[in-house]
């Protein structure tokens, strides 16, 4: 280590306080640049973990017919052996940690009064459940039971439209696989928050054998999803969908298999379109942190100003001056930045695992169909770790260059007179 | 001496530091107060975006309509549609706060060419209304937008299912207002192309008049739309509109903010108070960033502290003296800077700053520029915010100062 | 004839799925009543002036038309109510024109829309195109006799043969002296009752009745049900075949 380092390391030691004020508007600007990169990626990843959850899972496959008559619902155009397609996924995909049938359909819901159409599901209650969280969003009563055959789960609103509530009987009816009318009544064991809404899944679950009851035995399985271990990010967790959807289709080439971009293409769109916005934002933080760093630091150069004479009177050339000032300022900057890493790190890893819990934060907010025990998690991005600790050394370094230029330069006498 | 003369001679006598602290202090509140604006103008047009496709800000349906809204039944509309426009912009509330008020009708259809029929989503609405609504005008692949009666602007996905080119014709059927059948020909006059699947696949955009005679409706729309200065202005909005449209006599409609027009609307309510906090933060941040740059420059003035204390001036004055002193600073950094932050915000309401390069890569219709909004009342709030911290900085180290052993502050710089 | 009224409900775009009876052999007594009402009620011919009064959840929409009809593949009707006047459909097997007069321009409907629900509605087009022979479809037994509104009827329970017939079982009291079904009940596989269709008035035409008024409603909705008139009803006349071409659609 050179000689003016350490003078430069022992005199920002020695201006304790200074260094303290300069490290702390470093720390909590760049901490707080780290803490927001996180917490946009995972607005981001809210939406799609959204999707994810309750409408395209992680990977859909269904047969080429049904994908292209996809709006019509069409029955006639199911997965001819769903166990055998839900083991290969998961042979083909190591990374797929569980798979899950459903089939969609129409319903009238009704009460004998009134009646409206309704998105249903027919679902295996168990496997459902590692695939998707509808599961979980029963706020009411309970999931389905694998072997019932008269129990539905139904969405909030729907329930409360009809005036229905939990234990009441639900009558549905349905066009069945026979292209004829069947109804009947179900008894409401569940009821769901408004998730069903925002997913655009289906307002009314039942088990294969109480849809089969209604929709007739034949009723095929139209659809496989899977599920995966979240991803760190979400670009992980879109390639990670992506790859396994080609690794299906290589191992099912008859079957369509589609990951999550393909459903969240329009809004993946939009994001695109916000993303300029949000990095505008980035850069405003940044800047204001750039502010009081470069505040503090000037100060703290031009008040040495006077020891700079003392330096130079006692034979110390500008070119080492200057070399001394700007070192120190790096001293200060990198302990300054790291301590933003800290602070930074902190954060991400608090709104990672803990999550802030959405109905927190918005406490008195009417939110509607937001699922009440959605959870925004920050998201790890190591790049702004190192972008922060970057810009916080760059900043120091040249707003400690600039004044300690001119300082340097001064003759002793007139720094010395330099208030 | 008056205390604040001397405040003022000290403030002169060191300009550099002056300058320094002030344009420091002066940077961080144009740059909060310009996000401030910005995040305004960001949401703004993220909400636009939204919106404009289907509800609007404000959204006035008959009741019936509003009931059953996602089967778009045409039958429910609204006669009087023209007198509704009326009740809404007489509302003294409402003037000057009306960008864009429109009737618009939204509904299924089916089209045919030749042996290949297709449903689809027609929304109908002026045309050149329209072009700051759906916006479909930018993204026009082939021919034009609409120019005529009896255009139809239609779908990538729509034209190569039905084997259409621009100058075709395509026939359109579907249920009437009275329940009847109704069908129309028209001349697809353009083909936009968005690459967003459920737009190219299902939209098929119309003038009002072609859909009135399509519907058989002498008049009127399903849904009457409005579009405000400020959205965020709907909630307090709706109920007006809907007082105003009882005392004109219109029965039996439903106004609403589109804050409650679903799920996806509560997802952008969520989306924007999240970015009220983010501007939290960022004020803090910037107020933050002044209590550093105060601290900084009251440490410089410890010696001058103890100078004064030897010099007999009493604790409590020397206190007033650093408050006083802090806060004229602060009060002028915070005033230049709310200023020159709030010009910004102006100009740029005015002109605009356009995001369009990010999205060179897809033609989405949606508005790329963003206006910063200018909100006076953060704008002061961001003085009080700037001059209270000035002064509170100020205020505590000097306190600590005018307690000290004169000699002890004076070796202490 | 129900298969002829139908038809005409599901091509008016009805909003309520309707009940389509069937004709069935079976047991010695029940299929004697069946061919009675069979043949009662088959004709090579029709041509007739239809009302049609759609209520669903109260609210009431109105159909007029005329139609004529050859066997179960060729239908042409036009529609005289104001909001359609003009308006023709022309069936030909398991295709569907549409005639605008207005617009002088046809439309045809076929590929999967007839297998949509029709703007809405839950009934496709493929339910009015369906020509098949309910005969084959079901099982029939006579349960007892009963008298409804004073005239003695054969009450006769058909029970589907495989679960593709329209319902799965059905219950019709058939007049024992002119072989019109007085009223139907119509169930799904679960045992609940979907619909159930009653006749108001029979017309003597040549020599046989025919079930002219009939109001079939929904027991899943209330206020529900679809009433249908027929007026000026003839059967067996002789018909052009020219008539179902698209030349005659047009003209």
């Amino acid at each position: 280590m050179g000689v003016l380092w350490k003078i430069a390391l022992r005199n920002v030691l020695r201006h304790g306080k200074r260094t303290a004020i300069t490290g702390i508007v470093m720390m909590v600007g760049i901490g707080l640049f780290i803490a927001y990169d996180s917490i946009l990626a995972g607005m981001d990843r809210i939406s799609i973990d959204t999707m994810i959850d309750y409408s395209s899972s992680y990977l859909k496959v269904r047969t080429p017919g049904y994908v292209a008559d996809a709006m019509g619902l069409p029955l006639d155009k199911g997965i001819a052996d769903p166990e055998a397609v839900m083991a290969a996924i998961l042979k083909a995909d190591p990374g797929v940690s569980a798979v899950a049938p459903r089939t969609l359909f129409l319903v009238q819901a009704s009460n004998y009064i009134d009646s409206s159409p309704q998105m249903a599901a027919a679902v295996d209650p168990l496997r459902d459940r590692e695939v998707f969280k509808v599961a979980s969003d029963v706020h009411e009563g309970s999931w389905l039971r694998p072997t019932a055959d008269r129990e539905a789960v139904v969405a909030m609103s729907v329930a409360r439209d009809l005036g229905l509530k939990l234990g009441d009987s639900i009558l549905l009816s349905a066009r069945t696989i026979y292209d004829n009318d069947n109804a009947d009544e179900f008894l409401i064991v569940g009821l769901i928050d408004n998730t069903a809404g925002l997913s655009g899944t289906g307002s009314i679950y039942l088990s294969y054998p109480a849809a089969r009851a209604l929709l007739g035995e034949g009723l095929p399985v139209t659809e496989i999803d899977a599920a995966a271990p979240r991803a760190a990010s979400l670009d992980a967790e879109l390639a990670g969908s992506a790859k396994a959807a080609s690794l299906l289709a290589a191992a099912l080439p008859a079957l369509t298999s589609q990951p999550i971009g393909e459903f969240a293409k329009d809004y993946l769109a939009l994001r695109e379109s916000k993303s300029k916005g949000s990095f505008m934002l980035i850069v405003m933080i940044l800047l204001i942190a750039a502010v009081g760093i470069v505040n503090t630091i000037l100060m703290s150069v031009y008040s040495r100003v006077r020891e700079i004479g003392v330096l130079r009177a006692y034979g110390m050339t500008a070119a080492d001056v200057k070399k001394l000032f700007v070192r120190e300022g790096l001293i200060t900057g990198a302990a300054g930045s790291a301590a933003g890493l800290v602070l930074g790190g902190l954060l991400v890893w608090y709104m990672a695992s803990a999550g802030l819990s959405i109905s927190g934060l918005f406490g008195n907010l009417d939110l509607g169909a937001i699922p009440v025990n959605a959870v925004l998690r920050g998201e790890w991005k190591p790049g702004s770790f190192v972008t922060g600790f970057a810009f916080g050394l760059l900043v120091s370094w040249l707003a400690a260059r600039i004044p300690a230029k001119r300082a340097a330069r001064m003759q002793p006498t007139d720094a010395l007179r330099f208030v | 001496m008056k205390l604040h003369e001397m405040a003022l001679r000290n403030l002169g006598r060191n300009r550099r530091r002056t300058a320094l602290t002030a344009l420091s202090v002066g940077i961080a509140m144009l740059m909060v107060m310009f996000l401030d604006g910005f995040i305004g103008g960001f949401m703004t047009s993220i909400v636009s975006n939204y919106t404009k496709n289907d509800v609007g800000h404000l959204n006035v349906t008959t009741s019936e309509y509003r009931e059953r809204e996602r089967f778009m039944p045409v039958s429910a509309y609204i006669r009087d549609s023209k007198r509704v426009i009326k009740a809404i912009e007489s509302i003294p509330d409402l003037k000057g706060r009306i960008r864009i008020i429109e009737e618009r009708i939204r509904f299924g259809v089916i089209l045919n060419s030749g042996s290949s029929s297709k449903t689809s989503l027609c929304v109908a609405g002026d045309p050149v209304a329209e072009k700051g609504l759906l916006m479909l005008d930018r993204s026009v692949a082939q021919g034009s937008y609409l120019a005529k009666p009896g255009d139809a602007l239609i779908g990538a996905g729509i034209a190569k299912d039905l084997g259409l080119k621009v100058g075709d014709t395509l026939k359109v059927v579907t249920q009437k207002a009275d329940y009847g059948l109704g069908f129309k020909k028209f001349t697809v006059s353009g083909i936009f192309s968005t690459n967003v699947n459920s737009l190219d696949g299902n939209l098929f955009q119309i003038g009002l008049d072609d859909a009135r005679e399509l519907l058989g409706m002498a008049g009127g729309a399903t849904q009457v739309i409005v579009m405000l200065d400020d959205y965020n202005y709907s909630e307090k909005a709706a109920p007006l509109v809907a007082a105003a449209l009882g005392k004109a006599g219109l029965a039996g409609l439903s106004a609403i903010p589109w804050t409650r027009t679903g799920p996806f609307a509560s997802l952008m309510v969520m989306m924007s108070s999240m970015y009220t906090w983010i501007y939290l933060i960022i004020a803090f941040l910037g107020a933050f960033v002044i209590a550093n740059v105060m601290m900084m420059a009251v440490l410089e003035r410890r010696k001058e502290i103890g100078i004064l204390k030897a010099m007999g001036m009493p604790p409590r004055e020397i206190l007033w003296l650093f408050l006083l002193e802090g806060t004229m600073l602060g009060l002028l950094g915070s005033l230049a800077g709310v200023v020159l932050g709030m010009a910004l915000n102006l100009v740029f309401a005015r002109v605009g700053m356009d995001f369009s390069g990010a999205m060179a890569s897809f033609s989405w219709p949606i508005d790329n520029m963003i206006y910063t909004t200018v909100n006076w009342l953060d704008a002061l709030l961001l003085v009080l915010l700037g001059v209270g911290v000035a002064g509170a900085i100020a205020f505590l180290p000097s306190r600590k100062a005018a307690r000290m052993d004169p000699i002890e502050a004076i070796r202490s710089a | 004839m129900n298969r002829i009224v139908t038809m005409m409900l599901t091509l008016v775009i009805a909003v309520v799925t309707l009940p389509v009876a069937g004709q069935a052999s079976g047991f010695p007594l029940a299929a004697d009543i069946l061919s009675q009402l069979d043949a009662n009620s088959s004709f090579k011919t029709i041509r007739y002036s239809g009302r049609m009064e759609i209520t669903i959840g109260g609210e009431t929409r109105i159909k007029e038309m005329k139609a004529v009809a050859m066997g179960s593949d060729k239908a042409l009707i036009e529609f005289t109510n104001p909001e359609d006047r003009g308006i023709r459909y022309l069936k030909l097997a398991r295709e569907l024109w549409m005639y605008f007069p207005k617009e002088d321009d046809t439309v045809k409907i076929s590929g999967h829309l007839l297998k949509e629900g029709m703007m809405g509605s839950d009934v496709s087009y493929e339910d009015a195109l369906e020509s098949s022979d309910y005969r084959l479809r079901y099982r029939a037994e006579v349960k007892g006799s009963e008298e409804v509104e004073g005239r003695k009827a054969w009450i006769v329970e058909l029970s589907a043969k495989a679960p593709t017939a329209p319902y799965d079982r059905l219950i019709m009291w058939i007049d024992a002296e002119r072989w019109v079904t007085l009223k139907e009940e119509m169930y799904a596989r679960s045992g609940r009752l979907l619909k159930t269709s009653k006749t108001l008035e029979a017309r003597k035409v040549g020599s046989r009745w025919f079930a002219s008024s009939i109001v079939m409603e929904s027991k899943l909705r209330k206020d529900t049900k679809t009433a249908f008139v027929m007026k000026d009803l003839e059967l067996d006349l002789v018909l052009d075949a020219g008539q179902f071409t698209m030349a005659a659609l047009t003209k």
